[in-house]
């Protein structure tokens, strides 16, 4: 039984409409992947699974129950946790609070404790900036931050957004294999990239999004194989 | 080629606490070329850039633009000497539209004082006329053509790049410091840029220094490769040579399928 | 996109109650206020003061109100119901918020007595819990029948909420809006009579007035009148706007002016017409807005926030005071401000020959008083600014500026200014110095904003470093910030001196500071004509509940609370901030159609 469904959501800036039926659904332990254009609405897609931004229209369903009765805040203890687009880490906070501000929800002391060394052995920087203010580090740092905040959060389902966002390549070939060790414990991925060509290679299923609707879609194996998306997307 | 150096630096230091973040770095960027620097996260490439805008005081060393030391200046001085700048996570004024910041960056060039703003004089309205013409016309040549009543803020993303481009370029920089100008851009979105960086350089002549992280970007134009390991230089060149070099795989490219 | 979803004012999450919870917590809403309103006193003054004479108080309509907006609101918060449901539910509400009638009548009827045999007083802790109270909560019946008539009523009027909230548009804003003229013209009768002071007009006034309230006829005819013109007004408002755009662009253009002279004239006659206390109140609105605006250019444009601000008010107010008044005035002794004195008392100067020298004090003294928060950022400028506001005030008290500033005596016997041989003594005079003040310094302000200056402003307001690193120099652009905003204030403070013809340091209080920055907030951060909406909000409206004592700035706080509730942007938002709103489709639309505008 699907884990996630989207069910010809609508989502609107005001007057401005940014999805207009998008309807798609997410096993538990799949990768899906949403690629596009800028401004094609993947974050939008995000930001309504995660409650942040209601649709005006269809459902978004998350193990089975309607996430129009339940608040933004009561999703983290259900596992839906999400990798925002631009790392919104809390900047005047230390590495260290901001790693534990992601397992905020959690009471388990010692499971907490060993998400954090596996957070620090996946980025071994962190561990060493522990106590510098969040602000401070650099772009690429504080990406590695976003992601092992997220992962301290013990998510059921993780809404990436541009993880390789400003990651050196080095780095960006690490996080990729990180994202497939998550996924082995059972974790259902949701990402959003613009390396569109990585994206697909490690993805179970696709779908392109163009100008707010669902323009493609498919197993990835297949997408990646696609005239138009290579053109489009694959440079 | 024989060109000038445009901006020098020599034996740059800067600690922060006990972290180094750049030791020892001589640079030298030529005049009318681009000159990129890559490295690792937290290498201290963005560091280079604040340095040289003097938004904190270095530690050691100097910098240089066409022979003037930086040091002292404060980054509205330095700014004048004729240096702009991007952000690496997008500094734009949010709640301003794209013409009002691009009339910011053209803030030097305008003469107009505020009590002639208060008497309406002519030399002010004419001021303000022709700034506002060359404002419009940057919002075209970066691609943003009718869109300079629209906020910054709701501006897609790519957008947005492209406006802090024209703020930058607004105050007519001799040099220009891009700080990953394609970071969320998808490969034929960074395709375009690398068209438009190459235009700056040819046709308005700007000396251009830039970080990036993707390497086709990099590789496909610049004229120097500098790369930065913990805030050293551990290798520099063309982007050829750069690229073949042992210690640049294994600090900062890697083997795998993200640098194609 | 790079955009910022959670503080965009979009579309925050809202979750989907179910009706009865929805219906529930709008009937506590009513049931707290009523309660609240009885606990503080309100309504024992509120019973006091008719709205039509002989048959309903303040306290009587507030109640009436309550309950039926409980019923209104429930109707319009549950519109996915069917319209049955939906009386059913404003019904509920409507009797939640009348059970807080019944107790309280049912807790003052044994407001003492015992229990386990230990004595209690109720009155004790509820001062305003009276027996008066009760015989106003009890018509003068027997309590359980009164506690019976309260959750009826509330019944009542819940349904009659949703009634008016379901009424056809015609029949709904007539309704509401006569419902509304009675009500306002009641509160403030006092107010219009004086104002009706003429004789031509006495039998007018006696018809719908007594010094009491509103007169039942006045009542009555004031209701029709309203009623009439808003029908007339929505039924055929359309066909009128209609008939409008199918004038010719130019005759629609000479329309609208001439409705723009005529509410001009009206407002310019109006002070004259009412009377020397509506000439006070708005020259105080005027004074306010003035502030506003200088205070503006600082939190507003430049992002520098000021609580100290009323130190440059008195900066003004008291370089007039010293160069109008002559020596005997201030008692002066020592000897090195006798000296002084002597300087600029050789031949004391006439108000209007201060006020440039009471400007350049003020401008002088914001520079100053920026010079040591430069540095100083955000929250922290906020503190700084504070401290600096006080230690003018200090100084002003000390005794070692007593001598030359009067001390806690103040200085006496400021001449008021004279044009021309005519001298604005009268509030009603000064309203006018005011307004035109106001209307130059609104045209400064303007400019400034759309200059290279206030561009400036604006940048080093959204991002200091960025501004910064594009040539801006933020000691310039922070001082003048400063600067120029003093000298509205101390303009202001000119003619507050003027208006009191003394001064004491005790009228420059923190509090001045605070309802300023409160009332630009309140109409709509940088925004002018803002400024002029929160102060008549702020300043105006509690100057009219004077008669309501300390309870007016109940208004004021509520006033506070709700607007920054449903209007988070203020009354009157700038257009910067309605853009911020407006959604690049619409503006694309708009460039469109300016570029084919041009073409044509
Ligand atoms: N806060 C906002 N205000 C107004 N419009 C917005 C806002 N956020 C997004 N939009 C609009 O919604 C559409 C979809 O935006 P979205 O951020 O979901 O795109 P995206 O696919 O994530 O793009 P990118 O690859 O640039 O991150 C865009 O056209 C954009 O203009
Ligand atoms: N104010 C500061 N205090 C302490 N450390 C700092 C400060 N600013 C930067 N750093 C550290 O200095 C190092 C260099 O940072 P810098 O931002 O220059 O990296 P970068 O090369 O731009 O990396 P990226 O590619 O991730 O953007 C980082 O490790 C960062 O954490
Ligand atoms: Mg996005
Ligand atoms: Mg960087």
């Amino acid at each position: 039984m699907a884990i996630l469904e989207i069910n010809d959501i609508h989502v609107y800036y005001g007057n401005i409409r940014a999805l207009h039926g998008i309807s798609f659904s997410v096993e538990k332990g799949q990768i899906v992947t949403l690629i596009g254009a800028n401004g094609a609405g993947k974050t939008t897609t995000l930001n309504a699974i995660s409650g942040i931004l209601a649709p005006r229209q269809g459902s978004v369903r998350v193990f089975d129950q309607d996430l129009a009765r339940i608040m933004p805040h009561e999703l983290v203890p259900q596992g839906v946790v999400q990798v925002p687009e631009g790392r919104r880490i809390f900047s005047r906070l230390t590495v260290d609070e901001n790693l534990s501000m992601g397992a905020f929800t959690r009471k388990d002391k010692v499971a907490i404790a060993k998400d954090r060394e596996r957070v620090l052995e996946m980025f071994p920087r962190l561990r060493e900036r522990l106590t510098q203010i969040a602000g401070t580090l650099s772009g690429g740092e504080q990406q590695m931050l976003a992601m092992g905040r997220a992962i301290m959060s013990d998510p059921k389902i993780l809404l990436l957004d541009e993880p390789s966002m400003g990651l050196a390549p080095i780095l960006v070939d690490q996080v990729f294999e990180s994202i497939q060790d998550i996924r082995k414990q059972g974790v259902t991925i949701l990402l959003v990239e613009q390396n569109a060509y990585v994206a697909l290679q490690i993805a179970d299923y696709g779908y392109v999004l163009e100008s707010g609707q669902i323009a493609l879609k498919g197993p990835a194996k297949e997408l990646i194989k696609n005239e138009e998306i290579r053109k489009a997307y694959l440079g | 080629m024989a060109q000038n150096t445009l901006l020098h630096t020599n034996a740059l230091v800067k600690r922060f606490g006990g972290l180094v973040a750049i030791d020892s770095l001589d640079l030298d960027v030529k005049e009318r070329t681009i000159h990129s620097i890559i490295g690792p996260n937290g290498a201290g490439k963005t560091t280079v850039f604040n340095c040289i805008m003097n938004f904190f005081p270095i530690t050691s060393g100097e910098i240089r633009l066409s022979g003037e030391r930086l040091n002292d200046l404060t980054p509205d001085r330095v700014a004048t000497r004729g240096i702009g700048r991007t952000y690496q996570n997008i500094r734009l004024f949010r709640n301003m539209s794209a013409l009002e910041n691009i009339m910011v960056g053209m803030h030097i060039h305008l003469k107009s004082s505020w009590w002639g703003a208060v008497l309406r004089t002519r030399r002010t309205l004419a001021d303000e006329k022709a700034g506002q013409d060359e404002a419009v016309r940057l919002l075209q040549y970066v691609g943003l053509r009718g869109k300079g009543d629209i906020l910054a803020r709701n501006l897609p993303y790519g957008d947005q790049r492209r406006l802090e481009i024209a703020r930058a370029l607004a105050m007519k920089p001799k040099l220009l410091l891009l700080d990953e100008p394609t970071a969320g851009m998808n490969p034929s979105e960074s395709q375009d840029m690398v068209t438009f960086i190459r235009g700056l350089r040819d046709e308005l002549g700007i000396t251009i220094l830039l970080i990036e992280h993707h390497m086709p970007v990099v590789m496909g134009m610049s004229d120097i490769v500098t790369v930065l390991d913990h805030g050293v230089k551990i290798s520099e060149g063309t982007p050829d040579h750069v690229k073949r070099d042992k210690k640049v795989i294994e600090a900062y490219l890697g083997t795998g399928v993200a640098h194609t | 996109m790079a955009f910022d979803v959670v503080a965009s004012t979009f579309q925050h999450k809202a979750i989907t109650k179910t009706a009865p919870r929805r219906a529930i917590e709008v009937g506590l809403m009513g049931f707290g206020l009523m309660i609240y309103f009885n606990l503080v006193g309100l309504i024992g003054q509120f019973m006091e003061r008719f709205i039509i004479e002989g048959l309903a108080t303040l306290a009587h309509t507030v109640f009436l109100g309550i309950a039926i907006g409980v019923g209104g609101l429930t109707s319009h918060r549950l519109l996915n119901e069917t319209v049955t449901r939906r009386y059913l539910y404003s019904a509920l509400a409507g009797l939640i918020s009348g059970c807080s009638l019944a107790v309280l009548v049912f807790v003052i009827d044994h407001a003492q007595g015992a229990i386990f045999g230990a004595e209690f007083d109720v009155r004790f802790m509820f001062v305003a819990l009276s027996p008066k109270l009760l015989d106003f909560l009890t018509f003068g019946t027997a309590p359980e029948n009164a506690v019976f008539y309260h959750l009826i009523g509330g019944v009542v009027l819940g349904l009659f909420g949703a009634l008016l909230y379901h009424l056809p548009n015609v029949l709904r804003r007539p309704l509401i809006g006569g419902l509304a003229a009675v009500w306002f013209i009641g509160l403030f009768s006092e107010l219009i009579q004086l104002a009706m002071q003429f004789e031509v007009v006495d039998d007018f006034r006696n018809f719908f007035f007594t010094w009491e309230g509103q007169t039942e006829q006045g009542a009555v005819t004031v209701f029709v009148i309203t009623f009439a013109i808003m029908a007339f007004v929505t039924h055929r408002g359309d066909a009128v706007m209609t008939g409008f755009r199918a004038m010719p662009s130019s005759g629609q253009k000479s329309a609208r002016y001439a409705l723009y002279l005529l509410a001009v004239v009206l407002f310019l006659l109006f002070p004259m017409a009412a009377g020397s206390f509506f000439g006070q109140v708005l020259m105080l609105v005027g004074l306010y807005a003035l502030m506003g605006m200088g205070l503006n250019i600082e939190i507003g444009l430049a992002g520098l926030l000021d609580m100290g601000f009323v130190a440059f008010f008195a900066t003004g107010a008291y370089t007039i005071a010293l160069f109008t008044t002559s020596t005997e005035d201030v008692a002066c002794v020592t000897p090195p401000c006798d000296y002084l004195i002597q300087i600029f008392d050789d031949r004391s100067l006439t108000w209007w020959e201060a006020l440039p020298i009471a400007m350049i004090a003020s401008l002088v003294m914001g520079v100053l008083f920026g010079i040591p928060v430069l540095k100083v950022r955000g929250d922290y400028l906020a503190v700084a600014t504070l401290g600096l506001g006080e230690i003018i005030r200090v100084v002003v008290v000390s005794d070692m500026a007593a001598p030359m500033l009067g001390g806690s005596q103040g200085i006496l016997a400021i001449p008021r200014p004279h044009l021309f041989g005519f001298e604005f003594s009268d509030p009603i005079q000064l309203f006018y110095l005011t307004l035109v003040s106001t209307i130059v310094a609104a045209y400064f302000a303007w400019a400034l904003e759309n200059s290279r200056l206030g561009r400036a402003w604006m940048a080093i307001r959204e991002d200091e470093d960025v501004g910064q690193a594009l040539g801006v120099n933020l000691i310039n652009v922070k001082l003048l910030a400063y600067g120029l905003g003093a000298v509205f204030a101390g303009l202001a403070g000119a003619i507050f001196a003027a208006m009191l013809a003394s001064i004491y340091p005790h009228s420059f209080q923190l509090l001045i500071s605070i309802n300023i920055l409160a009332l630009i907030i309140v109409g709509g951060i940088g925004s002018l004509p803002g400024v002029v909406v929160g102060s008549l909000m702020l300043i105006g409206t509690p100057e009219l509940l004077r008669e309501f004592g300390e309870f007016r700035f109940l208004a004021y706080g509520i006033v506070l609370v709700v607007m920054m509730r449903v209007k988070p942007l203020g009354l009157w938002p700038s257009s910067v901030r309605k853009r911020e709103l407006q959604s690049v489709e619409e503006a694309e639309a708009l460039i469109k159609q300016r570029t084919q505008g041009q073409k044509a």
